[in-house]
């Protein structure tokens, strides 16, 4: 897999967007926050902090890999998914926090 | 929605959209960049600017105003606001502005090409010691395909600044249910943040994290009743310093509180209520933020420690071991993490403690230095910053007469002050403790025109907000814009030091004149570096002497400096910037680097490697 080279346009804001919030709203999602504004500044805060945990953990180990570090935030995007799965077939009660 | 509501709502968003074809109307002006003078930004930008803003700002007093305006139209000004203050330098300059900018791009370069930093490194090796927002920006380059983090590097200022009207409406909206409160609030923080901490560096980021901790507290972890005295003394252990608090905090205060408000103590903000099952999830929320923090600035973990510690002190936030548990972390990371940083740091670190003073007083330049233009735009940061002040003092009596005592406000506002009897933070202390107090000041700036909903609702009000938004707008532009000549690099500037960094040999020392041009953001490591007019090992300005000595014998004083360091290739470096920070700030009579330039260029010991209109570049000749 290569990540590196020439950039265009829709890559940057692809790129941008994934690495800004989805890790974060994957899990800010399952807060049920109240109002759009708090749900996107949680998700991009919480974004922000698990791309540079990631990022921060390859370059501390000397083990440097963008690829891997994709890997690594789409596998926490996909444990949301099992998450909100695993509550649905709980049958718990959706809980708002307010 | 009525059709006179219908109307007024059209009204603004024509204004709004009148102010952003002015703005885009002041950008294809052909702005001259290069006939700023000491005045900076504001002396080459087209009355159209100007103009934008002014509507803006008569639009967005008016709107906030009325009842019916919606909420996104008054998020579409302050949205409005940050572009034309924020986007401006950067669309108009297309290249990345701030010569400590460059180097943040060097961090980032230096970990693209190995893979990891190195905390031991001799040069920038904070950086290496909390790598965490260098880390995050260098996998954000390799995968968005850039070759450097100067592909977007320049578009930081607004870019952080959008994330941080995330982070405010958070924590201004857990202050108040007044909309008005809260947007005006927002508005002032734009007009008064000056301090230009929002570039592409870590404590931006860490801001922004700083402000979401703050606003998650705030909301879900605040405590609105008073707590009795029995808890107060199962939080303190021991029974008599509980007593004392709890006599002193909220007992005598309240008494005060309750001779100066004209009611009791009002929260119209409605308690988050019972504890939700996720808030458990918000909690770890904080903690991953507070330890990227941690690993990335120096700074930002004890202004937020110490915003914290205030709220729990002062039972505002329910989360008794925070303090604590963010104590430890920090406490961790530098333990562990930046050890290096530290065996080379720790004297003078703990030389500034308690020098108050010193550490407030280094941040101010001395005006009787610089020149005219500089005098005028750091008069005008002292003047806006105080204003600010008063403002939120005047404010924050105007809430108390209404019945707010606002206690974790006024505790966030005063909270970052101790750091300065800790440490000058490089002569920066100061601006950092308003920045970070900034929030809450702007909130009680805010106050004063809408101290409570059932207040300002005269047309005076209106005309106030207008009236104290152009005043500061015009100190801000002074001392946001007013230092851009020296802050702008020109694309001759880039291109001369893209040069540098693309021919210079490793093991090059590179001789700048006060370091204001991009350096370091590529391949970094691999030179020296040394000022002509900053001595190498205390880092202060050179003595008069010196400076004598420099300009009545350029060649032997730029030799003796090549000569004391060991060098592959030797580089002189002379820009635009550096001719402009030497003028401003005094380090030189203007016209200096013409005369050091005359001289090297007749000494026959260096010969030109590249010049264009901006910059000229000298190496030392191989024969010499």
């Amino acid at each position: 897999m290569e990540v590196s080279g020439t950039s265009s346009s829709f890559r940057v804001a692809i790129v941008f967007w994934f690495m800004l919030v989805c890790p974060g709203m994957a899990f800010v999602r399952l807060l049920h926050l109240r109002g759009p504004i708090v749900e996107l500044t949680l998700a991009i805060a919480l974004s922000i902090a698990l791309d540079t945990i990631v990022a921060e953990s390859m370059v501390l180990a000397k083990r440097w890999s963008p690829q891997w570090g994709l890997v690594a935030l789409a596998v926490l995007c996909g444990v949301r998914a099992v998450i909100q799965i695993s509550t649905r077939t709980g049958g718990s009660a959706r809980r708002d926090i307010r | 929605m009525s059709v006179a509501t219908f109307r007024k709502t059209i009204l603004s968003l024509l204004a709004v959209i009148g102010a952003a074809a002015l703005w885009i109307a002041s950008l294809r002006s052909g702005v001259d960049l290069g006939r700023m003078n000491d005045l900076g930004l504001i002396s080459v930008l087209p009355p159209t600017f100007y103009l934008a803003l002014a509507l803006l700002t008569a639009s967005f007093c008016v709107a906030i105003h009325r009842p019916s305006t919606p909420i996104p139209l008054l998020l579409l000004h302050v949205v409005l606001l940050i572009l034309i203050i924020h986007a401006t330098p950067t669309i108009l300059y297309g290249t990345l502005r701030y010569a400590w900018a460059w180097k943040h791009v060097g961090i980032v370069d230096y970990i693209l090409r190995h893979g990891s930093v190195d905390p031991s490194i001799s040069f920038l090796n904070a950086y290496h010691n909390w790598p965490g927002f260098f880390a995050f920006s260098a996998l954000l380059t390799n995968v968005a395909g850039f070759k450097s983090a100067l592909s977007f590097a320049a578009w930081g200022p607004p870019f952080f600044n959008l994330l941080d009207l995330g982070g405010l409406l958070l924590i201004l909206n857990s202050f108040t249910r007044d909309y008005r409160q809260v947007y005006l609030g927002a508005w002032f923080f734009y007009l008064t943040n000056w301090v230009a901490q929002d570039y592409f560096s870590p404590q931006a980021m860490s801001y922004f994290l700083n402000l979401v901790i703050l606003g998650v507290c705030l909301t879900w972890f605040r405590v609105v009743e008073t707590p009795s005295l029995s808890v107060v003394k199962r939080w303190l252990l021991f029974d008599k310093a509980a007593t004392l608090f709890h006599r002193l905090v909220f007992d005598d205060a309240a008494h005060v509180f309750n001779r100066l408000a004209s009611s009791g103590e009002r929260v119209d903000v409605p308690n988050p209520g019972p504890r939700p099952a996720w808030r458990g999830g918000l909690l770890l929320m904080i903690i991953l933020l507070f330890a990227v923090i941690a690993s990335s600035h120096q700074l930002t973990p004890f202004m937020t420690i110490l915003e914290v510690l205030g709220l729990v002190v002062f039972q505002r936030c329910r989360v008794r071991n925070l303090p604590l548990l963010l104590t430890v972390i920090t406490v961790t990371w530098i333990v562990n993490m930046a050890v290096a940083f530290l065996n080379g740091n720790f004297n003078w670190i703990i030389q500034s403690i308690g020098h108050m003073d010193a550490n407030a007083n280094s941040t101010l330049i001395d005006v009787n230095k610089v020149s005219h233009g500089l005098q005028m735009v750091a008069l005008m940061g002292r003047v806006l910053t105080a204003s600010a002040c008063c403002l939120a003092l005047l404010g924050f009596i105007r809430r108390l007469r209404h019945g707010y005592w606002d206690l974790a406000c006024v505790l966030l506002a005063l909270a970052p002050i101790p750091m300065l009897a800790a440490n000058s933070y490089g002569g920066e202390m100061l601006f950092r403790v308003y920045f970070f107090a900034l929030p809450f000041i702007a909130f009680f700036v805010a106050s004063l025109l809408y101290p409570s909903e059932g207040a300002g609702r005269t047309w005076r009000t209106p005309a106030m907000a207008i009236l104290i938004s152009g005043g500061l707008l015009v100190g801000f532009c002074f001392a946001y814009y007013g230092k851009e000549r020296m802050n702008y690099f020109s694309k001759q500037e880039v291109a001369a030091s893209q040069y540098l960094y693309g021919t210079a040999p490793a093991g090059s020392l590179l001789v700048d004149v006060d370091g204001d041009y991009p350096w370091a953001f590529k391949n970094y490591e691999r030179y020296n570096y040394r000022s002509l007019v900053f001595d190498q090992e205390s880092g202060t300005q050179i003595t008069r002497q010196q400076r004598t000595n420099l300009l009545s014998n350029p060649v032997a004083f730029i030799s003796r400096i090549i000569g004391g360091t060991p060098h592959t290739a030797a580089y002189v470096i002379f820009t635009r910037a550096q001719a402009a920070t030497s003028e401003e700030n005094g380090y030189l009579p203007a016209g200096s680097l013409d005369v050091l330039e005359r001289a090297l260029k007749q000494s026959g010991r260096f010969r030109i490697a590249f010049a264009n209109s901006d910059a000229t570049i000298f190496i030392l000749s191989a024969t010499s």
